[in-house]
């Protein structure tokens, strides 16, 4: 956790303007300090067929246990609504936990489920249940799936990058990419992509399109910007999608994170280009 | 956990996302932050690299038309990110001050160039060539009293080139055969030409076997006649690699060399002795009977009769001319059965090629070897356990072996010698040409050599009139290729009728030498009057400079495209020797974009053939050289347009039309090829017909647009089955994306692999078909070990196997009068035999009067290619690159910080040499040979030891020759000194090893 605030706050030093936008991570990770995540990972040979052949990790058979895990995490994010770690959120959101106070622990089982099943019938229920929105109930568990995936991160990325994962959804979550860095490896500077709902990251072709599998390189160009000299962004002309890249050196960075290049999607409104993948938009 | 396949999707949705702003998250005030932001455009595209032929893959980043950044392709499965020191400074490139920008003109007798337009200079070449051609046109040939239609110029030559795309160099073959150019050459011939010749004749093609990744599966690894860490730098990745894993790494050279710090074993060697030590090697193979003896029956000739006209006595095999320096090679056959076919016997038959070659190497013992080589009888011994004993082994080589009078047949000593430990066809094993240049595989593919035409088909000489008359000397199998050339060529104007447009072609003399050798000779002579170069610097490259330098000032014409000034463009300026009063030459000299600035295929040293993308624009008024040609190609129609002679008929008949947007890429299709009935493009070789339905413009390379998609884009650079280093969906390979050729070797007679921990492919029973993690190098995959076409593990030579001896063979045509395929034969012998280079300091031990290269024709010019003696030049030269500097420099000279790595010409000398004469390091020194001198600085070192040869003993000095007098670093050429003495299969230069004598300077 000490790591994770120390690169949000570096970031926002660099990005004072993201400063309010930050503490929602913040918030998060201080609420989360004492919790002990998991890091039992269980026997994945037995999928790695089902993975080869292009199936996400949480749709393959095999089992994490996330449902309750994330659901733990999120029941603790719903006991500590009400306390002054959220004070520096904006009073909507510090409203939505307190209404997601009562939620008890079965129902943030249910919930995450929910949102991995992508059963809306249930979350609309929800919804209406605790007065809190259903978009609020689906970030606060991709939070908590985060959160619980954290303790076999490693684990998880080391089986993905041994069995070749070449598609720019997640191979964990199946969500689109949402972020792409550079990284320093033995192969010079590869271009690993990042998932904002997960937070899985894991190694892309270095040029090429993660959404449309666009390889035409007179089809795809880049916006820089000497105003923000640690990101850029990468157009693929093919599908219209756009990609916030990380190009700084610290591979701690919390630019790699969605919510770190916010101040990006506005400029490139009304651009024509959309963004995916992303798990907060302006 | 279950989750549907609709919930993938759903998450997946483009939009998605929380709304901070829907949070209660002051947005306005971001955008107010930045709002005064300015987003630059750039862009970002791949390249590869223009020096070894690793093919290294790049990223540039481009940023308002400049470049910013130049870096390794990570995701590339050579060079992984990584780039040696020459890649990574060619970001210099693109913004160098020293970058010919404009075309420029040299009138007769002029000190200087001025500027012109490329209307004025297209203009002046197309009409130079109009007047040349027709002024010296040959339309007929006599020949022992019979005429033959020949549809020649031999004023005109056309050179390069290594340095250019696939598409470009198929144009230029494309375009100068329609002119009637003999006279066509590029780098290969200087460099990897032996190659060729060597592999063919023993595997049927003339390719490296295996690939850069594919080193890392070796357990034994022979690097001789290369310095393979320092001019092919990400080889040693895999070397590495390979040695990670156990392997025994040895390198045979000159010099102890940073590739020498890598081995675990070094052997010096004297310059021009491997085949020598490589006898020793395979005679203690065949006498320790440690030869695959399953393989050797399986898969080669091992066990075929030779005929009873064969035989070797002292220096010559049976059949010798000594008047036309030449061999009868009809007494090197088989003995045939009755349907044609080879008679096979088993190893110890007294005519099988086995006992054959037993009685040949036996004179080849340890200490005969060490006597020639300087390398002791123990080393030797060594050297050949490890082979034998750790196997598979691989061999890496480079022009340490193929410069040489006797290259070709050094060559075919590493396919003796590979064959009989059983090492071709499996993952780690066969012979690795390691090719020098970044296109120069591909450059050879597409024929810019008089020799060939694209796909390695024989030039049509005068002999054959007719295609009928081609196909006996080529076999019908090869037939269908020269029909779809001409299809590709001419279109629907080539058809059955007319022989399809083949009596059109020019045909060569076959009494006569096109090589590039020629071309400045044939000035000389006043024979040739016109030369256009693209990408390559004769004045700094080629040997015995004093000839070339003479030859180019004979000329009428010479045009250079180049993106750089070159010694060779400049040759006209004033400097010592040369007054420019006394040169009529017109020179022209074109702007070329660098490889920085144009789209294109190019294919590595293992046949890995890649796109680049073109990330910038030319500078200036540069042009890609494929528009160039295109130009140049038109403008000469044009100007035939109106003429009704016969010779310029072909001009109206040329398929010649790329859209000027999209040239490459439609060039590409050409080559690739198209099923006319259908107008789709080929997937692969099985498609091409004989009949005229179908064109390709080269058929190695049917199937790199199958299934209507450029296949050399595709960048998997993950998917590795057998974790070979295959990666069989990164790019494409030829022959049908194939990686390791001859892999059917890799099984036993059933199918089965030879050893099931590295198995490679194998026949699969149950699908009744050939199999595995490689493209299975078959005739035809459902043929299965049962079938004749399932034991041809070398099916591209006429007898399917392997050619220990490489004999004359024509396979005949069940039901027809032309073979099916026919063999190729080198011009020195079936077998390997050593001879001493020319300028040698001892005589031949094994056959003193036939000291060298019984061939051999030298000298051919007389006053310029004298031949030096040990009495005058008591030391061997042998001559290579530097790290820092590539060829002739003309690119890596132009970086400043490559010059202040290595800034300059320099002799390398043993301790005892500089001891003896009085020289210290950094010293400036007197080289000189029989053809000319140069001052130059000494490098003492103890690198090279002085050798005992025969008895005395034998200094050996080094030195490099990538410099001239032009670039931001200029230095004496060092081919001012070396020896035009070329082997005869395809007159390479041996500059490896010449004489020369050095003395202090002001001494």
């Amino acid at each position: 956790m000490e790591n994770t605030l120390k690169a949000v706050e570096k970031w926002v030093k660099s990005h004072p303007y993201l400063k309010d936008i930050a503490a929602l991570n913040t918030a998060f990770e201080k609420m989360l300090e004492n919790f002990n995540v998991s890091a039992d990972m269980p026997d994945i040979k037995h999928i790695k067929e089902q993975f080869i052949q292009g199936t996400p990790l949480l749709l393959t058979d095999l089992d994490l246990g996330i449902d309750n895990k994330a659901g733990a995490v999120f029941y603790e994010i719903c006991k500590k609504g009400s306390e002054s770690l959220i004070a520096e959120l904006p009073e909507i959101m510090q409203n939505v936990l307190k209404d997601l106070s009562k939620l008890s622990e079965d129902n943030c089982i249910k919930i995450i489920k929910a949102v991995l099943e992508g059963n809306d019938t249930f979350l609309k229920e929800m919804a209406e249940k605790t007065g809190a929105a259903k978009e609020y109930l689906e970030y606060f568990a991709w939070v908590s799936i985060k959160k619980a995936l954290s303790g076999v991160k490693a684990e998880i990325e080391e089986f993905i990058s041994e069995n070749g994962w070449q598609k720019g959804i997640c191979p964990v979550c199946g969500n689109h990419a949402s972020t792409a860095f550079f990284k320093h490896t033995k192969r010079g500077r590869q271009r690993f992509l990042h998932c904002d709902h997960c937070g899985t990251e894991w190694v892309y072709k270095r040029i090429g399109c993660p959404y449309c599998d666009n390889l035409d390189q007179k089809k795809m160009s880049i916006k820089d910007s000497e105003d923000e000299p640690d990101m850029r962004i990468d157009l693929c002309h093919n599908c219209n999608s756009y990609l916030k890249t990380y190009i700084g050196e610290d591979n701690n960075s919390a630019g790699k994170e969605g919510w770190a290049s916010i101040h990006l999607d506005i400029l490139m409104e009304d651009t024509g280009f959309t963004s995916k993948g992303s798990l907060v938009k302006p | 956990m279950e989750v549907s396949r609709r919930t993938l999707l759903k998450t997946t949705a483009a939009g998605a996302g929380l709304s901070l702003a829907g949070f209660g998250f002051n947005i306005p005030s971001v955008k107010a932050a930045v709002k005064g932001f300015k987003l630059d455009d750039a862009k970002e595209y791949t390249s590869i690299c223009t020096f070894c032929a690793c093919g290294c893959g790049m990223v540039g980043y481009v940023k308002e038309g400049k470049m910013i950044n130049l870096e390794g392709d990570s995701d590339h499965i050579v060079n992984e990110g990584g780039l040696c020191s020459k890649g990574a400074s060619m970001s210099v490139i693109p913004n160098s001050d020293s970058r010919n920008l404009t075309p420029k003109y040299r009138a007769p007798k002029s000190d200087r160039w001025v500027d012109i337009s490329w209307d004025e200079a297209i203009d002046k070449i197309a009409s130079k060539i109009k007047q040349v051609r027709d002024d010296n046109w040959i339309a007929q040939e006599t020949d022992n009293g019979k005429t033959y239609n020949v549809n020649r110029c031999d004023a005109l030559s056309f050179v390069g080139g290594a340095q250019v795309h696939n598409e470009e160099c198929y144009l230029m073959t494309k375009m100068t055969r329609m002119l009637g150019v003999s006279f066509l050459e590029h780098q290969a011939r200087l460099c990897h030409s032996s190659t060729v010749p060597a592999l063919t004749a023993a595997f049927g093609r003339g390719a490296m076997t295996n690939s850069w990744q594919d080193l890392k599966n070796a357990k034994a690894i022979l690097i001789e006649g290369s310095n393979a860490a320092e001019n092919h730098p990400m080889s040693a990745k895999w070397i590495m690699r390979a040695k990670a894993q156990g392997a025994v790494v040895i390198h045979v050279d000159p010099r102890y060399t940073r590739t020498s710090k890598l081995a675990d074993i070094h052997a010096q060697i004297r310059p021009g002795t491997d085949i020598a030590f490589l006898g020793a090697v395979i005679n203690y193979i065949l006498e320790t009977e440690s030869y695959d003896k399953d393989y050797l029956l399986t898969h080669t000739n091992a066990a075929v009769l030779v005929s009873k006209d064969y035989d070797f006595n002292d220096g010559l095999f049976s059949g010798y001319n000594e008047e036309t320096h030449s061999y009868n090679k009809k007494k090197w056959a088989y003995q045939l059965d009755a349907s044609g076919k080879p008679k096979f016997a088993d190893l110890t038959h007294p005519d099988s090629v086995m006992m054959k070659m037993r009685e040949f190497y036996k004179r080849y013992d340890l200490q005969t070897a060490s006597s020639i080589t300087g390398i002791p009888a123990d080393d030797i011994k060594k050297i050949a356990e490890v082979m034998i004993n750790n196997r598979p082994g691989t061999v890496m080589y480079a022009l340490g072996m193929t410069q040489h009078t006797v290259g070709v047949q050094n060559i075919r000593s590493f396919t003796v010698m590979q064959f009989l430990l059983g090492n071709v066809g499996k993952p780690g094993s066969g012979i690795n040409a390691l090719r020098g240049e970044p296109n120069v595989q591909g450059s050879t593919d597409f024929a810019v050599l008089f020799n060939y035409f694209p796909g390695y088909l024989s030039t049509p000489n005068h002999k054959q009139q007719t295609l009928d008359e081609w196909t006996k000397d080529s076999g019908t199998f090869r037939r269908k290729f020269m029909v779809n050339l001409m299809k590709s060529w001419f279109g629907e104007n080539a058809n059955a009728e007319n022989d399809f447009c083949y009596p059109l072609m020019p045909k060569i003399n076959t009494n006569q030498n096109y090589s590039i050798y020629r071309i400045f000779e044939t000035a000389l002579e006043k024979q040739m009057k016109f030369l256009y170069i693209m990408g390559q610097n004769p004045l700094v490259t080629s040997p015995n400079l004093n000839i070339v330098q003479a030859g180019l000032e004979k000329l009428e014409m010479l045009v250079v495209a180049d993106p750089f000034m070159t010694e060779t463009a400049c040759f006209w300026q004033k400097r010592e020797g040369v007054d420019p009063v006394n040169i009529d030459t017109e020179v022209i000299l074109l702007p070329a974009a660098s490889f920085l600035e144009k789209e294109g295929t190019l294919i590595n040293s293992s046949r890995l053939v890649q796109w680049r993308n073109a990330g910038l624009e030319p500078l200036g008024e540069a042009k890609p050289d494929i528009e160039i040609i295109d130009m140049l190609f038109q403008k000469i129609r044009e100007k035939y347009s109106a003429s009704t002679e016969e010779k310029d008929k072909i001009f109206k008949l040329a398929n010649w039309n790329y859209p000027a947007d999209n040239r490459s890429d439609t060039v590409l299709k050409e080559i690739n090829g198209y099923n006319i009935k259908t107008g789709k493009l080929l997937n692969g070789i099985g498609e091409i017909q004989a009949d005229g339905s179908t064109s390709t413009g080269c058929w190695v390379y049917a199937g790199v647009y199958a299934n209507g998609e450029n296949q050399t884009l595709r960048k998997d650079f993950q998917t590795d089955p057998g974790n070979f280093g295959i990666f069989p969906k990164y790019a494409w390979t030829w022959p049908g994306n194939i990686h390791i050729l001859y892999n059917r070797a890799s099984c036993d007679k059933n199918g089965n692999p030879y050893d099931e921990n590295i198995k490679l492919i194998w026949w699969d029973k149950n699908a009744k078909k050939w199999t595995g993690y490689d493209i299975p190098d078959v005739p035809a995959a459902t043929d299965g070990p049962d079938t004749a076409n399932g034991q041809k593990p070398f099916r591209m030579s006429a007898e399917g196997i392997g050619r220990l001896f490489g004999g004359v063979y024509a396979d005949p045509e069940a039901g027809g009068t032309l073979p099916r395929d026919v063999s190729y034969v080198t011009s020195d012998g079936p077998f390997p035999e050593f001879y001493e280079p020319v300028e040698s300091p001892t005589k031949n031990i094994l056959h003193e009067n036939v000291a060298s290269n019984p061939c051999l024709i030298y000298p051919r010019v007389k006053g310029f290619q004298e031949i030096g003696d040990k009495k005058d030049f008591p030391y061997v030269l042998c001559t290579s690159a530097v790290s820092e500097h590539w060829c002739s420099g003309a690119y890596t000279r132009n970086v400043p910080w490559l010059n202040e790595l290595v800034k300059e010409t320099f002799i390398e000398m043993p301790v005892a040499l500089a001891e003896k004469l009085g020289i210290k390091n950094g010293e400036k020194v007197k080289v000189s040979s029989a053809r000319g001198e140069i001052e130059v600085k000494a490098m003492v070192t103890n690198r090279i030891h002085t050798l005992n040869i025969n008895g005395e003993e034998c200094t050996v000095v080094w030195m490099p020759y990538n410099w001239g007098f032009k670039g931001l670093s200029s230095a004496a050429s060092t081919n001012l000194l070396t020896i035009d003495a070329g082997d005869p299969n395809t007159w390479i230069q041996e500059t490896k090893a010449c004489l020369v004598n050095v003395v202090k300077a002001g001494a």
